[in-house]
């Protein structure tokens, strides 16, 4: 009895949360396996269409974390992704998209811990959530075939 | 077509352990885009860097996946082996199955897929990896230093002796600062005049030093190493080539009742003056806004008359001269803070309740008392004296929350002078804590206490007031029982906070740096970056950046002086190359992406044709000031600017192939 | 609408304008616009209740750039575009002549930009009572109905990209979606890609697009791709205090930040 278990995908900044993570590791915190880590020099460099991007193809949570406000490496990287993360996340929740699935967090260098039980936090939620079968479903008619775009109404 | 070679570690047993090293690497060899992969057991030993050169040599590798530990540990040193092997060291990335991977989880099948997949997202980035180059940017070497007091004196001083020029902009008449006014400094007592001219003197002299009294900074623009400064000279009305330093202008000067502010206004100064007898330099200027001359249409004009070197010249302008240097060191010190602020002191309204700086110039023997402590009020030597400290500091309700940090100091070095000078006075200090962290600090407080006999009473002082000529003061002692003390003093000495120059916002916005709420300069990292600040190439020096005492000044100017040195040791300055760049065919010129660069490195280009004409506008990038956040490259719409090292292409493929999705 | 057409024609015989953009008679279609070069041609220019397209879309076409002196006829909306727009630096090298009717159908020519800020000032406007109707309707409903409810509506998008045609504010050269290294936005018309089409569309208008509604109207397959445009706008406005076609040079609030920015969804 296989228990479905999430792909996660986190996509943290460079010099706090890949930090914390590293510091997760040196500690030899353990938590879950499902999460997978991007590096980016800053989180005001994460495009959010590359968060559609990753639900589209077969993620079924994203975790997106960086420094603490006012201590981002860059000065204000955070604060603009911040305001880019309020307004992307009220437009996909006014689009019914499950926001549970995406989980926003700051993470200094010194949080490794933080990080861990962040991890295990997440996946758990996502385990219960299932699946993203509703994103990865959208192409698929109630017929349950391939939808090639044709105008069925 | 990409040849990857991917290295994957056992780092010992701590990889090998928890992952199966040699699954991963007989799956990595599988990839797209591989052509070699092997495991060992150290790869950042040499023979495991030496395996990188060699590989490169024998599959004509194009690019390097080592999978490891962090990239923070070892990114440097495996794009250094890259390097040896032939191709480019920006063609090398760390896939991090370590801190990430095998110390965090359990020996399982999950753990070395989780191993493989982090290999597979690394590959794929370094498919789309570009060679990069370090950016050069020519430096000029010569360095600014704003402000001439002890801070600005260090730094220009440290880097005209490593032969390099320096220019100094003081505002004041006369270098020295805030430290040419006090009498003695603590801990060890020392005359401060004493130790201070010879290095006045010295910056007036060093052959690498122009100083500039009386200006201040009009503009700055550029980048680091390449700074265009506008520099006000402001007119001095004096002709300082031909003033032989004489002194009979200010002897005849009619105007004898402006508040010396060298003297924080417990004498007064003629309208021509020196700031004080060893002034550097040491020649006067006129002040206008207090000369009958200028006030008054032409009327005086007796220190023209008796200059015997003909050096007063009425008609002297402001003028303005335009330097370029390649680094700035921002000196420009503090203030007292000096507003009634603490109505229920009487600070303001009773003449014997000073501050610090007006107490230092009643100790000092140039002082308008000649180093006997008077009252202002009526001359008397004070019998009691009540020092008040934490006056204004640490205090969230009047605004200031910080701790000055040099008033313990100061007020048990007080305290001692006025024992040392009278005897049989009687001096209490009136306190919270004692801040006495530095060397030889605490001793003397505890000299203060013991040898010298000062009173410290734990507890604050509700009012100072009038009465029968004394002061009297109502305290309260903490230490016993919170019972409340009454002292008839005749003289009360508050230890004010200290606060950012006034002029410290105007000069902050002239130059880009970042302030906070009480103006002091924001460096660029608290404790790892304290004398820089968010502007390459701009350091901080001093008091500017939040009150201290000398040695730290001090030693503060000298960390910002070798930063400034260590940009002159070359004639080119290098930078990563992680910058962002723009397609200007693409760019629509809305320069949205402007107002997200920390650094101002976004311009406007205008993209021209043949002829000349402007056809349209582009953003273009700064790579001189650009630190690689990629803030802008989130922001364009339609993706223009891009970041090296973190393409979009680059992240767009990580994603996907970190969900083993082809692209 | 004399006064319109005898302005106009004045404005050509000094020399002000070279091409002016109005409406003109659609007969079944109503209003359609229409691109003026002469006098002579001045007679065509009408003024009636069926001129509501945004004609400012079309101040990026280089013939209209070529042109040099532009003249341009709009209500509200039009004017709030060319506001947002020359803060974005567009039309910097166009001498644009700006005139309305107002309310009360007097006919205004504006002496300068200044002008229309105040203008356009003065007479905000707010969504429309139909569209807040259809927002409440979709605020109200499960998460789970909201999701059916568009997914129904994308998967019937054929990504025409009249929406963006018809968009003032989506100038761009080269849309991310005709970038093909690397693929943002997938090419065919499957609901997944439709959702990211227009996903990215409102992120990249949100604290740009001033509501003129054109996008909901042109869609041939009537996606009300409009309101989520109009949602952003409100809350954008309610949260940052944004307003979108205000001055010609408005703030966005995309790339300003406040420190103190309310963040109760970051853990």
């Amino acid at each position: 009895m296989s228990q479905f278990e999430p792909k996660i995908v986190a996509f943290v900044c460079n010099w706090c949360t890949y930090a914390g993570a590293d510091l997760a590791g040196t500690s030899r915190a353990k938590y879950a396996t499902n999460v997978r880590i991007i590096r980016f020099p800053c989180t005001g460099r994460i495009d959010f269409m590359l968060l559609m991007k990753a639900f589209q193809n077969g993620s079924d949570g994203i975790i997106i974390s960086g420094c603490h406000p006012n201590d981002c490496h860059y000065t204000s990287g955070n604060f603009h992704a911040r305001r880019r993360w309020m307004v992307f996340r009220s437009l996909i929740e006014f689009m019914g998209f499950d926001t549970e699935r995406i989980t926003f967090s700051w993470v200094s260098a010194a949080e490794g811990a933080k990080w861990a039980d962040l991890v295990n936090e997440v996946t758990t939620k996502v385990r219960e959530l299932g699946p993203f079968t509703e994103f990865k479903n959208l192409d698929y008619n109630s017929f349950n075939q391939l939808d090639n775009g044709a105008i069925t109404k | 077509m990409a040849r990857i070679g991917v290295f994957i570690c056992h780092c010992g047993e701590n990889i090998s352990a928890t992952v199966d090293v040699v699954k991963v690497a007989e799956v990595a060899s599988k990839m797209q885009g591989v052509a070699f992969s092997t495991e060992y057991k150290y790869m950042c030993s040499a023979p495991g860097q030496d395996k990188i050169v060699q590989a490169i040599k024998e599959h004509k590798l194009t690019g390097i996946v080592v999978a490891a530990c962090s990239p923070r540990m070892h990114e440097s040193t495996f794009r250094k082996a890259t390097a040896e092997g032939g191709i480019n060291p920006y063609l090398c990335e760390m896939a991090n199955i370590r801190e990430h991977c095998s110390w965090v989880h359990e020996r399982s099948e999950e753990t070395t897929e989780k191993a493989i997949d982090i290999v597979r997202t690394l590959v794929a980035k370094v498919r789309r990896n570009a060679p990069l180059f370090p950016i050069k940017v020519p430096v000029t070497k010569t360095a600014l230093v704003i402000g001439g007091g002890i801070a600005g004196i260090q730094a220009a001083l440290d880097i005209a002796n490593a032969g390099h020029k320096v220019i100094m902009v003081e505002k004041q008449p006369s270098i020295g600062g805030h430290m040419s006014q006090l009498s003695e400094t603590f801990p060890t007592l020392d005359c401060s005049q004493c130790i201070l001219t010879p290095r006045m003197v010295e910056v007036s002299q060093h052959p690498n030093i122009t100083l500039h009294t009386y200006a201040e900074v009009e503009s700055v623009s550029g980048f680091i190493g390449n700074f265009e400064v506008k520099i006000k000279m402001k007119a001095k009305s004096v002709d300082h080539v031909k003033c032989t330093g004489c002194g009979e202008c200010w002897q005849k000067c009619p105007s004898k009742k402006i508040p010396d502010e060298f003297n924080a206004g417990l004498s007064n100064r003629t309208a021509i003056y020196t700031p004080f007898p060893q002034a550097v330099p040491n020649k006067p200027v006129i002040d206008r806004a207090n000369c009958t001359w200028f006030t008054k249409g032409g009327k005086c004009g007796i220190c023209q008359k008796v200059c015997k070197a003909e050096a007063i010249d009425y008609t002297i302008q402001d003028t303005f001269i335009d330097v370029k240097v390649g680094a700035i060191v921002t000196a420009t010190g503090f203030d007292l803070k000096h507003t009634d602020f603490f109505p229920e002191y009487g600070y303001g309204e009773f003449k014997d309740v000073i501050d610090g700086m007006q107490f230092e110039r009643l100790a000092s023997a140039s002082g308008p008392t000649a180093g006997v402590i008077r009252r202002p009020s009526d001359g008397k030597v004070p019998e009691k004296i009540v020092f008040i400290a934490c006056a204004g500091s640490r205090d969230k309700a009047k605004g200031i929350e910080y701790c000055s940090k040099i008033c313990c100091m100061y007020t048990a070095k007080h305290a001692m002078l006025y024992k040392h000078k009278n005897h049989d006075g009687k001096a209490y200090v009136f306190y919270m804590d004692i801040r006495a962290a530095g060397k030889g600090y605490d001793e003397f407080v505890r000299r203060a206490i013991e040898d010298d006999h000062v009173e410290y009473i734990r507890g604050r002082v509700s009012k100072v007031y009038e009465h029968n000529g004394k002061l009297i003061v109502k305290g309260v002692d903490t230490l016993l029982n919170s019972t409340p003390v009454d002292i008839e003093a005749d003289m009360v000495v508050l230890a004010t906070a200290i606060v950012a120059n006034k002029d410290a916002e105007s000069v902050a916005q002239k130059m880009h740096i970042s302030y906070d709420k009480h103006h002091f300069f924001a460096e660029a990292h608290p404790k790892l970056k304290p004398v820089e600040t968010n502007t390459a190439g701009i350091m901080l020096a001093g008091a500017c950046q939040s009150a201290k005492d000398i040695p730290e000044s001090v030693s503060q100017a000298s960390a910002s002086a070798s930063k400034a040195i260590a940009l002159f040791s070359n004639n080119e300055m290098s930078r990563e190359p992680s910058v962002a760049a723009v397609n200007n065919t693409n760019c629509t010129g809305c320069l949205l992406c402007q107002d997200v660069c920390p650094y101002l490195a976004i311009e406007k280009e205008e993209i021209k044709d043949r002829a000349g004409n402007v056809l349209r506008y582009a953003a273009k990038v700064n790579s001189g000031l650009c630190q690689g956040c990629g803030t802008c490259v989130a922001m364009c719409r339609n993706k223009s600017i891009d970041l090296q090292g973190f393409s979009n292409e680059q992240m767009l493929g990580e994603v996907m192939s970190l969900l083993n999705k082809p692209f | 609408m004399e006064q319109l057409q005898n302005k106009v024609a004045e404005l050509f015989e000094k020399g002000t304008i070279s091409l002016m953009i109005g409406f003109q008679d659609g007969m079944s279609k109503g209003a359609v616009p229409c691109f003026v070069e002469s006098v002579e041609q001045v007679k065509l220019l009408i003024y009636n209740s069926y001129c509501k397209n945004n004609l400012a879309v079309y101040l990026h076409k280089p013939e209209v750039k070529q042109a040099k002196k532009v003249g341009i006829f709009g209500n509200v909306a039009t004017l709030r575009s060319i506001l947002q727009l020359l803060s974005e630096n567009q039309f910097w090298n166009i001498e644009l002549t700006v005139m309305t009717i107002n309310a009360n159908q007097e006919f205004i020519l504006f002496e300068s930009i200044a002008e229309v800020e105040k203008y356009v000032q003065a007479n905000f406007p707010q969504l429309t009572d139909e569209e807040k109707e259809l927002i409440e309707k979709i605020n109200t409903m499960s998460r789970q109905e909201r999701w059916e409810y568009w997914k129904d509506l994308f998967s019937t998008c054929i990504k025409c990209y009249a929406c963006r045609a018809v968009c003032p504010m989506c100038y761009c050269p080269q849309c991310t979606v005709e970038s093909n290294q690397p693929q943002w936005i997938k090419v065919s018309a499957q609901t997944s890609g439709n959702m990211e089409w227009h996903t990215m569309r409102a992120m990249h208008l949100a604290g740009r697009c001033i509501n003129c509604g054109e996008c909901g109207r042109i869609c041939p397959v009537g996606i009300p791709v409009h309101l989520l445009t109009a949602k952003m706008n409100l809350d954008l406005s309610k949260e940052f205090g944004s307003k979108t076609g205000y001055s010609a040079s408005n703030g966005y609030a995309l790339n300003s930040f406040n420190p103190n920015d309310k963040e109760g969804f970051i853990r």
